[in-house]
């Protein structure tokens, strides 16, 4: 049986059914979707601070017979007055030369501290309070920056009893009342003190806090200043007396860390002491790396050490670290504050804190009883390369001297004697040029004296913050 | 009961005068009433106690009027005046012409009488000797039953008062005798004494409320006005309603406003004329406006032609009270009874909106042809029954009553309470509607830095809308965020209607797109600009739908102009809050152009206007495309990419936090994608998807391309809240016009599974949003951008943001924030660039001069809410930056020592003109946009029959 013939030519030729256009649309959005959804998301811009020039500069000598202060470029203003009182006192600044003063006069009257205001654009002006204290504090030789504004100042190695004694000096440099909280730690823990919350500073006042009248009793001590609320200066005096006499003007930690460089050991197998400041709450694994002058290298009975959570470790650093300069490089798994005290003799101390890697010029006062001092220098990160260093000796005008270049190499620490790189004849202040990658130390030395000056930038810039009008 | 029984029984006493009946002339006034008098001389006939002589003044008749008359009464009884002789005049004529009699009836040929009309009105005449005008029941002929007046009174606008409702059936509800201000002048019985001695109708008031203003007069002379509600006539009212012909000689149209305001200020109390004066002054200029408004440009040169005849001609109005006091012996407070309360004008304006929203919702299957016909139901006699249910019979005005509970619902805690809404996006609602005027006018914006940036039209909008509640521009706000589910829906509707007959389907669509726009999360981010965009934009669809008829279909040649004037008009109104609409539309609107070469010109014309009515504003988005993301509201940057974004697009959401889940959306999409099945409307549902990825296209652009504003160099992710919105609306229209014919005659669990489907969006929707409630960020109290006590005091707010790590953002807030509408405003890009430099100079060397800087440019007072610690603790350091607020820590409120200087930039001279100019450009197309409404000329057939 056979199929009719119209049918089996229907049958033979079937039309074909294209799928309808429209059935694109839903692809597209289907591909328009999973665009949007592949995307990546997107981050949300994320710009840090910046440097930018600085307009001015604020801060406060105290606690030293003398003053030196001076800038880095001889523009602007300056104007100094005493606090608490307010006097202007003049012949102390001068925003084109560096002056060197008695602060113990300047300060006659009851005054506490000498508080410098320093306008002009990238002016970098620095003050340095300088000198030998008296018996009854220490005897010993001291320079220190003096400090601006602080934000948070971290301290180890200060105490609190009757053969080491530290102070804080705290000096309000603004209009408004200041107020800061002070933290302890010893070896033992946290301390719990009464009063360490809330210390008001009025405005116009210096207020001079010995640390045994919170926290009394303690041959080592770890402290935290914080600024809770207006414009304060932070300087730490740390004096011993009794079997070793001694005094340094302590530079202050910004923040622990996991990695720090303390800079600037002088030469000398003994009297070097490490203290570690661990403020967390679980114990921190410390691991000390010297960086010497032929290079990084860990000390035998260093590279394990433990600090329990919220205590104060302190080690007298072996023979194995040398006798050479050298720089320690403390790390950490948890952000800790190190410093070393070196009292290669019973008749002073100095105090080396963790250093940054600065930019830009630092200023190191020279001569007026402190004399020249030496520089250590140190290129801690050896995968970087050379480091290149600029000095400058400057004269009383701030007149550029002399200068010369001097090469650091990696992982390398130097000492250098300025008086052998530069003509230092009429020379009243050296600055330290470096674009970065090098930390040191001044070490200054007189008879017995010692102190020690961390190398700082001086505050030509500032770092702010990126501001932009919000949408 | 015995002497109730006796009550009841007792036949009423005959009123006196039957015994001697006093003597009344009647005079019937004729002109052109051939098409009524036939029935109105038969009423006369069939009178039970007939007057006792007759005349008849004919008015230039031209048609079959005055032979009828003549046959009637017989040309003996006929005055002929001349044409454009007055009532009033007419029947001065006809008086001087019969000899004396006690009462005179007056009658119009357009008025037909009860048999027992006149002896009722003699009943009420005879009643009391101080009765000097009675006058009848006045029902509608040719309705026959509703209700025109039971004595007359006037409005303090000028408007009749009859205190019945428009279309009031008789009942007998008002039968009762009661003294009026006055009467109609058909079936008039007044005093001949008093007629003699008032003067009788005013010349002064050839045609219009003569009858008011003898009313008035009688009432001052001491003597009463009486309404008689057993005597019935049935009125024409041919004149009132432009029925009778016109012929030459006629007063002109105009003439009944200049009697309403002759009438007021010729017979008002001598002190407040003044103040009327100017009252009836500004309100016919408003009412002028209106009727431009209206697209009535004759009856607004009526208002104008009679306030110039009235008000400026103040010697004819000082004649007109003189003669009117000469007859006065009584003081207007004692006819204060007489007239109608003050708010009696507004509650008609009530009225009249309460219809307009009845109208908007009325059930789409009760064909009208107008109210009075559609009472119009004789003498049949109506069998109630129960009838369908609400629901069956209404589905639409219940689904709107059900949406806006469940905005209310969700507005808990927002509706009442201290302060207003605010939160989120939303700007500071202001206190008064002249705040938005005062922002529309100004040459410079008190905002932030101060800008001299062109001010969106949006503000202009929200000043006009918020105009009629003066004091309370919350309440415009408040309804557009809290109703935007109802409004959206009403809207959505609206197109609905166009779109298809299939009237659940349409419902559900309706409601399910009114709440996918508070599923957005718009609502509750107070972002004004997304939702009124959103609420518009099923009006700027229907009328593209419009356009395109008008194009394709056999309208007339202005037609497509007109409508595409009026997509310009809605357009623009959603672009002033979402400038990215303008950008949809057009796009639209290209491929539209591109399809069909008859919308090119229309299309243009619509572009235009669009453009045009954004005005200067626009500029700025076309040289900072960033801005086409800016809507009305504080900038609240959408999400960026990922899928939860991308799947978000296609339900209508555009990745708030506040939105609602996707899946309630999803279903709306699995049905627009069946919607392409049925090859009858493939294209059309295929057009709704072409357009839906129109929508997406853009919506995506906005996700992945981030954009920058002007002063600010911060990237920001546009939000897409308004084409997500259209997406959504696209499929779901794709949904409501394929699925009905693929569902027709298919099995049940298939429809019910598409009506499951169908029914979680707006059920769904709505219970998520009433869970969730509408409040977060927004809520209802005071501003919080800045601490309260800061917007007390001198000088702008500088509010940091941010971190050192990731950068600091800065704003510059004046008093509480800027105003709804103002917060798109900018500073120029120097004044912002000088900020950024003087707050990074504050951070970086926190000193005297930096702090200066800041004082320099305005501010007052630093705030830092969400900075870190690091930024805190230098503005702490910072001398002249005193630490305000309270004692916490997290306080972060400084202020500037020394009181900031006045950095407000100088705006231009021109910004005020051009404001006015826009302002009018609005007001010309939106008049433009309305059909032009002409007097009409043609006649109206009149039916019904007088009963006997």
């Amino acid at each position: 049986m056979s199929a009719p013939a119209g049918s089996r030519a229907r049958r033979a030729a079937p039309a074909r059914r294209r799928p309808p256009l429209v059935l694109i649309l839903p692809l597209v959005a289907a591909l328009l979707v999973a665009l949007v959804g592949l995307l990546p998301p997107g981050s949300a811009s994320r710009e840090g601070p910046r440097a930018v020039r600085a307009e001015g500069s604020t801060y406060a000598c105290a606690a030293a017979p003398d003053v030196a202060t001076g800038q880095v470029r001889p523009v602007g203003g300056a104007a100094a007055r005493t606090v608490p009182g307010g006097a202007v006192v003049r012949d102390v600044v001068d925003p084109r030369r560096w002056v060197r003063s008695d602060l113990a006069d300047v300060l006659e009257g009851g005054a506490r501290a000498l508080v410098v205001t320093r306008t002009g654009g990238s002016a970098g002006g620095v003050g340095f309070a300088t000198g030998v204290l008296d018996g009854d504090e220490g005897g010993g030789l001291v320079v220190g920056a003096c400090p601006g504004v602080v934000d948070d100042a971290w301290y180890v190695g200060l105490g609190s009893d009757a053969r080491h004694r530290s102070e804080l000096v705290l000096t309000n440099l603004g209009e408004a009342q200041a107020v800061v909280d002070v933290s302890f730690w010893t070896p033992d823990g946290p301390v719990e003190t009464v009063g360490g919350d809330g210390i008001v500073v009025e405005p116009g006042s210096s207020r001079r806090l010995a640390l045994d009248e919170l926290a009394a009793g303690e041959p080592t001590l770890g402290v935290h200043v914080s600024r809770r609320r207006g414009a304060v200066a932070v300087a730490a005096l740390d004096t011993s007396t009794g079997d070793r006499d001694g005094s340094e003007l302590v530079d202050p930690t910004s923040a622990p860390a996991r990695d720090q460089v303390v800079a600037g050991l002088p030469p000398g197998e003994t009297g070097r002491t490490l203290h570690v400041l661990n403020p967390a709450d679980r114990t921190a694994t410390v691991q000390v790396e010297a960086v010497g002058q032929r290079g990084p290298f860990v000390p035998e009975g260093l590279g394990d050490l433990r600090v329990g959570p919220g205590r104060v470790a302190t080690l007298d650093l072996p023979r194995s670290v040398g006798s050479g300069r050298v720089a320690l490089r403390v790390r950490s798994d948890v952000a800790v504050v190190p410093s070393v005290t070196v009292a290669p003799t019973t008749d002073d101390l100095a105090v080396l804190e963790p250093a940054r890697r600065w930019r830009g010029p630092a200023v190191v006062p020279l001569r007026g009883g402190v004399g020249v001092p030496e520089l250590v220098l140190t290129a801690p990160d050896e995968q970087a390369g050379p480091r290149t260093v600029v000095l400058e000796a400057r004269g009383p005008d701030e007149r550029v001297l002399d200068r010369a270049e001097v090469r650091v190499e990696a992982g390398t620490t130097v000492g250098l004697d300025p008086a052998e790189e530069l003509e230092l004849d009429d020379a009243t202040s050296l600055v330290v040029r470096s674009t970065g990658g090098v930390v040191g130390s001044a070490t200054y030395r007189d008879g017995d004296g010692l102190a020690a000056l961390r190398l700082d930038a001086a505050p030509t810039t500032v770092p702010a913050p990126r501001v932009v009008p919000a949408p | 009961m015995a002497f109730d029984d006796e009550l009841d029984d007792a036949e009423p006493a005959p009123p006196a005068w039957r015994a001697s009946p006093p003597t009344v002339g009647a005079v019937l006034v004729t002109h052109d009433g051939g098409r009524w008098l036939p029935q109105v001389l038969a009423s006369f006939a069939a009178l039970e106690h007939a007057p006792t002589l007759w005349r008849v003044v004919d008015v230039s008749s031209t048609d079959d009027g005055a032979d009828l008359v003549r046959t009637s009464f017989g040309a003996e009884r006929i005055t002929y005046a001349p044409a454009g002789t007055g009532f009033g005049e007419a029947v001065r004529r006809a008086v001087a012409a019969m000899p004396r009699t006690d009462w005179l009836w007056l009658l119009h040929d357009d008025a037909s009488v009860q048999p027992d009309a006149l002896a009722a009105l003699l009943d009420e005449a005879t009643a009391a000797d101080d009765v000097a005008v009675v006058g009848p029941k006045i029902r509608e002929w040719p309705s026959l039953r509703r209700l025109l007046e039971v004595g007359l009174s006037i409005t303090s606008t000028g408007h009749r008062e009859t205190g019945l409702e428009t279309g009031e059936p008789d009942a007998g509800q008002h039968d009762w005798p009661r003294d009026v201000l006055a009467v109609n002048t058909a079936g008039m019985l007044v005093r001949r004494d008093v007629w003699d001695e008032l003067g009788g109708l005013a010349e002064d008031l050839p045609l219009h409320l003569d009858d008011v203003d003898l009313g008035w007069r009688v009432a001052r002379a001491g003597y009463r006005t009486r309404v008689a509600p057993r005597a019935v006539i049935f009125h024409a009212e041919a004149s009132r309603r432009g029925t009778r012909p016109r012929s030459a000689g006629d007063v002109e149209p105009w003439e009944k406003r200049r009697a309403a305001l002759h009438v007021l200020l010729a017979n008002a109390p001598g002190r407040r004329v003044p103040w009327l004066w100017v009252r009836l002054l500004l309100g016919t200029l408003l009412r002028t406006l209106g009727l431009l408004v209206a697209r009535d440009p004759e009856a607004a040169g009526d208002e104008l032609q009679a306030l110039v005849a009235v008000h400026g001609r103040p010697g004819r109005l000082r004649r007109a009270r003189r003669w009117r006091s000469a007859t006065a012996r009584v003081d207007h407070r004692d006819l204060r009874h007489l007239l109608p309360a003050w708010w009696l004008p507004y509650r008609h304006g009530y009225d009249a909106v309460r219809d307009a929203v009845v109208a908007m919702v009325r059930p789409e299957v009760v064909e009208t042809t107008g109210r009075r016909s559609a009472l119009d139901d004789g003498d049949v006699e109506v069998v109630l029954d129960d009838g369908p249910s609400l629901w069956a019979r209404r589905p639409w005005l219940l689904t709107v009553l059900a949406l806006v509970v469940v905005s209310l619902v969700a507005a808990r805690g927002l509706l009442v309470g201290p302060g207003g809404l605010t939160g989120g996006a939303l700007g500071i609602v202001p206190g008064a509607a002249g705040d938005w005027w005062r922002v529309w006018f100004e040459r410079a914006h008190d905002v932030g830095l101060g800008s001299t940036a062109t001010v969106s039209p949006a503000v202009l909008l929200l000043a006009v809308a918020s105009t009629p509640v003066w004091g309370a521009p919350g309440l415009v706000v408040g309804s557009l965020l809290l109703l935007a589910g109802p409004l959206a829906g009403l809207s959505a509707h609206r197109l609905g209607r166009r779109l298809t007959d299939r009237r659940r389907p349409r419902i559900v669509w309706a409601a399910g797109y009114g709440l996918t726009v508070v599923a957005t999360g718009a609502v509750s981010q107070g972002r004004l600009g997304t939702v009124v965009a959103l609420v518009v934009l099923p009006v700027v669809v229907g009328t593209t739908l419009q356009l395109l008829d008008a194009v394709t279909g056999d309208a007339d040649a202005s037609t497509p102009r007109r409508t595409a004037l009026r997509w310009g008009i809605w357009v623009a109104v959603a672009a002033s809050f979402a400038p990215v609409v303008l950008v949809l539309a057009l796009l639209v609107l290209a491929a539209l152009a591109v399809v069909d070469r008859r919308v090119r010109r229309p299309a243009l014309v619509g572009a235009l206007v669009a453009v045009v009515l954004l005005g200067p504003w626009l500029l700025a988005r076309v040289v900072h495309p960033g801005l086409w993301w800016s809507e009305t509201g504080a900038t609240l940057q959408g999400t960026g990419p990922g899928w939860r974004t991308a799947l978000g697009l296609l339900v209508g959401r555009a990745g708030a936090s506040e939105q609602a889940p996707l899946w309630l959306g999803a279903g709306v999409v699995v049905l627009a994608l069946v919607a392409l099945v049925p090859r009858p409307t493939r294209t059309v549902v295929g057009l709704c998807w072409l357009l839906g990825l129109l929508a997406l296209a853009v919506a995506v652009v906005g996700v992945a391309v981030p954009v920058t504003l002007p002063g600010s160099p911060v990237e920001v992710r546009g939000w897409v809240g308004v084409p997500a919105g259209a997406v959504a609306l696209a499929l779901g229209t794709a949904a409501l016009l394929g699925l009905p014919p693929l569902l027709h005659g298919r099995r049940r669990a298939l429809v019910g599974a598409a009506l499951v489907l169908a029914l979680v969006v707006p059920v769904g929707t709505a219970a998520w949003w009433v869970v969730r409630g509408a409040a977060g960020p927004l809520e209802r109290g005071t501003p919080s951008t800045v601490p309260a006590f800061l917007t007390q005091r001198p000088g702008d707010t500088l509010v940091l943001t941010g971190s050192v790590a990731r950068g600091l953002q800065v704003d510059v807030v004046r008093g509480s924030g800027p105003l709804v509408g103002e917060e798109s405003l900018r500073p120029s890009e120097s004044a912002a660039t000088r900020l950024a430099d003087a707050v990074v100079d504050v951070l970086a060397t926190p000193g005297r001069p930096q702090v200066d800087a800041l004082s320099e440019l305005g501010i007052g007072a630093v705030y830092a809410p969400e900075v870190d610690p690091d930024v805190a603790r230098t503005l702490d350091a910072a001398p002249a930056l005193e630490p305000s607020g309270s004692d916490s820590p997290t306080s972060r409120v400084w202020t500037l020592r020394e009181p900031p200087r006045d950095a407000d930039p100088e705006g231009s001279t021109w910004r005020p003109v051009v404001a006015g100019v826009q302002l009018l450009l609005w007001v010309a197309a939106v008049v433009l946009t309305a059909p032009v409404r002409r007097r009409r000329t043609d006649d109206v057939s009149a039916s019904g029959e007088v009963p006997a």
